[in-house]
């Protein structure tokens, strides 16, 4: 998994590329921890190929962290087979989730 | 009582008895009445004719004045009038020109009580003209003579007659008297002993008819009846014939009856023997059933190279129909599904020879063909009986998968592949007819998942109530059906089909089915730990017969599964964990570990209470058996063993 950080005005942007699962989710823990002062986050999930349940939480972490701190949190680009796994288990009614 | 016949025969005899009696007591009336009339008519008459000729000649005047002279007169008249039962016997001259009578001499039965006595005593004269009766004897005629009369000297009947002097003058007229009183009572006499008569015998007859009818009539009809009730209700303590005596209606009845019993004894006889030895053959067959059942191998395979379902339901206890798989060497299997010509033993006992002998020469090594060949030869050499079968025989290579086969006649297998299609056609002759006979091959290559489905007549001949054939038409829609949703054994399906449609109707020939999917079945085994998961994520993807567009979903199914064997089931991380992988028609993923119990799908969270401000977990095991068409758990050796299965299914 590769992670990619961009910064624009007041929004943070995480390319997120390749699987996000058990192994690599740890990965995008340790990034979002690291984030500071953020706004907005969006989760640019264009060359995400997969996503497991351990994605998942780290979605909700930067989720939390997002809107704790008073931002929008969303999640754009989103290919239709990780679309399939948000929809399996809800998210798509509770995030703002935009495919590709 | 009321009912019984003998009653109602009594009863109508009484009727036309007393219809008789009634005839007889009509025509007893007048005679008796006619009889004693007459009979005191003819006193009357003979008396007063006596009378007359005793006062023949006498003197008239002399008898009125000489008491002497009229006393032998008197006395004579007096007996006569006893004698013959008479009421008054008079004598006296009438003058017919003053209209006057005097008498004579007056004689009654009784002197003290009698009226007349007094009034018309000898020389009294009283006014009277004469009436026909004694006009009639005045004038000498003798046969119209009689008169009735009533008045206060009585009822009577009286006869005139004349009285002559010697010249034939007529002198006097003489009255015989019968009292009318006297004839009514003696007529009621004699009526009343007609009338008794006739009533005793009445009841005599009527109480003799009653003894007869119940000793031949009521008795033996009773007797006969109670036999034939206890012939029916008694029949453990045996039938006592009836005895036959006479040649009447009720012997005949009783010989009837005793013909009827022994002949239902005899057919009871027969029928308890044919009972009995139909159980015999219905133990016998349910034997031959089993060990028919016995040649066959079980209804289910399966192994790492292929599964195989089948089914053989006979129309009787025993039939023709088999089917037949085995594996070979190298790899190779052999399936095997024929028809015997005819049903029932005969063809159970010919269907036995053929399955040993084909099974034999493929365990030998030939070739689909050459086995045909010389299971050909080997059946037509002795049969008699010149049975035949058609026969399917194929053998599947894994290594290659390539399917080779040939065809003795049968019906021709499908492929059920993404169409449905009946296999290239190798046609051949039924075996066991003609020798040396010469059979094609064919092969195919299948893919991982195509099923190869063969089956017997007995499918497409099925019937329904009007007598309509299943046909192929309705196999192959039931097999289009199922490339589209495999959840379900074909066989199953096509069964399910075929008895839905013959409900109703008793089975007319053998069903027999057998189909085979090559599968392959990929296993390793690892430490609980999540690193390697690289390991199942390379062996899934690496899978060519898995759909590119299923990798991804069946691989997050087990990482989920496998992180959480590794997190819940697990705790110390040291345990290991078995992962299989089969696909054929459909993927199956097997995941064996020796950790704690624990059933995931009994844990399985409800997404629709998952809130995911506050709650972390439970998504992995939902995601898992949503992507799932089915999953099973059980707890078998201390391991918990959990399976996943997904059918091919494009979306």
């Amino acid at each position: 998994m590769k992670i990619t950080k961009k910064a624009e005005n007041n929004t943070t942007i995480l390319f997120i590329e390749g699987w996000l699962d058990t192994q690599s989710s740890p990965e995008l823990h340790a990034e979002i921890d690291s984030l500071e002062e953020i706004n907005n986050l969006v989760l640019d999930f264009e060359k995400l190929e997969y996503i497991s349940s351990s994605g998942l939480r780290e979605v909700v972490s930067a989720y939390k962290k997002a809107t704790n701190a008073g931002g929008k949190f969303s999640i754009i680009n989103v290919s239709e087979e990780v679309m399939d796994v948000f929809r399996l288990t809800n998210f798509d009614k509770k995030l703002e989730i935009s495919a590709k | 009582m009321r009912n019984s016949i003998s009653f109602k025969i009594l009863v109508i005899i009484a009727l036309v008895l007393i219809l008789t009696d009634v005839c007889l007591l009509i025509l007893g009336f007048h005679s008796v009445y006619t009889s004693v009339h007459n009979n005191y008519i003819s006193y009357a008459k003979s008396s007063a004719t006596l009378a007359s000729d005793i006062l023949e000649g006498a003197d008239m005047q002399r008898l009125l004045t000489d008491e002497a002279y009229a006393k032998p007169y008197s006395n004579t008249l007096s007996d006569l009038c006893e004698a013959n039962d008479l009421e008054y016997l008079y004598v006296y001259i009438p003058d017919t020109e003053k209209n006057t009578i005097t008498y004579v001499i007056l004689i009654c039965n009784d002197y003290s009580s009698s009226l007349a006595t007094t009034e018309r005593s000898a020389g009294t004269t009283i006014e009277h003209s004469l009436n026909p009766a004694e006009l009639s004897a005045l004038n000498g005629d003798t046969s119209n003579n009689i008169t009735e009369t009533n008045n206060r000297y009585g009822s009577v009947i009286t006869y005139s007659s004349a009285v002559c002097d010697l010249n034939g003058n007529v002198t006097a007229l003489v009255g015989a008297d019968v009292s009318a009183d006297k004839t009514l009572n003696v007529f009621i006499e004699r009526y009343s002993i007609l009338f008794i008569v006739i009533l005793i015998s009445f009841v005599f007859v009527i109480i003799i008819i009653a003894v007869i009818l119940k000793t031949k009539l009521l008795k033996p009809a009773e007797i006969i009846s109670n036999r034939m009730k206890c012939y029916v209700t008694d029949r453990q303590s045996g039938f006592k014939k009836l005895e036959v005596k006479g040649k009447d209606e009720f012997a005949n009845m009783a010989d009837s009856f005793n013909y009827m019993a022994d002949e239902i004894d005899n057919y009871i006889k027969n029928i308890n023997a044919l009972t009995e030895e139909k159980h015999l053959r219905d133990a016998e067959m349910s034997i031959a059933k089993d060990i028919q059942c016995g040649l066959l191998p079980d209804n289910s395979y399966k192994n790492k190279n292929i599964t195989i379902s089948a089914v053989m339901i006979p129309a009787k206890e025993v039939g023709g129909d088999f089917y037949d798989y085995f594996n070979l060497k190298e790899d190779k299997i052999c399936t095997v599904i024929a028809d015997v010509s005819g049903k029932g033993i005969s063809a159970a006992i010919f269907m036995s020879r053929a399955i040993t002998v084909i099974r034999q020469y493929a365990q030998m090594g030939y070739s689909p063909s050459e086995i045909l060949f010389r299971t050909n030869n080997c059946l037509s050499l002795n049969n008699p009986e010149q049975m035949f079968i058609t026969a399917f025989v194929g053998v599947y290579d894994a290594k290659t998968q390539i399917f080779t086969y040939a065809n003795a006649g049968h019906t021709i297998p499908y492929l059920i592949s993404n169409t449905i299609k009946t296999l290239d056609n190798p046609d051949g002759m039924a075996a066991g007819i003609f020798e040396n006979e010469k059979y094609e091959e064919s092969s195919i290559r299948l893919k991982t998942g195509d099923t190869v489905f063969m089956f017997t007549d007995g499918i497409s001949e099925a019937v329904n109530k009007d007598k309509e054939f299943f046909g192929t038409k309705r196999i192959e829609n039931i097999l289009k059906n199922y490339t589209t949703k495999k959840n379900n054994s074909c066989i199953d399906l096509v069964l399910g089909e075929v008895k839905a449609y013959a409900t109703g109707t008793a089975q007319s020939d053998d069903i027999t089915m057998l189909s085979f999917s090559p599968c392959k079945t990929s296993e390793i085994i690892l430490k609980a730990e999540t690193e390697n998961l690289l390991d199942i994520r390379s062996l899934i993807m690496d899978t060519q017969d898995i759909p590119n567009y299923l990798k991804n979903k069946l691989y997050l199914a087990a990482e989920e599964i496998f992180v959480n064997i590794c997190s819940y089931a697990n705790d110390n991380n040291s345990g290991s964990v078995k992962f299989s992988l089969e696909v054929s028609d459909k993927i199956i993923m097997s995941f064996y570990d020796d950790g704690k119990k624990f059933n995931p799908i009994h844990n399985n969270a409800d997404i629709n209470s998952y809130d995911i401000d506050s709650q972390i977990g439970g998504l992995g095991i939902y995601l898992a058996l949503s992507i799932a068409d089915e999953a099973n758990y059980e707890y078998k050796n201390n391991k918990n063993i959990l399976t996943l299965i997904k059918y091919f299914q494009e979306e």
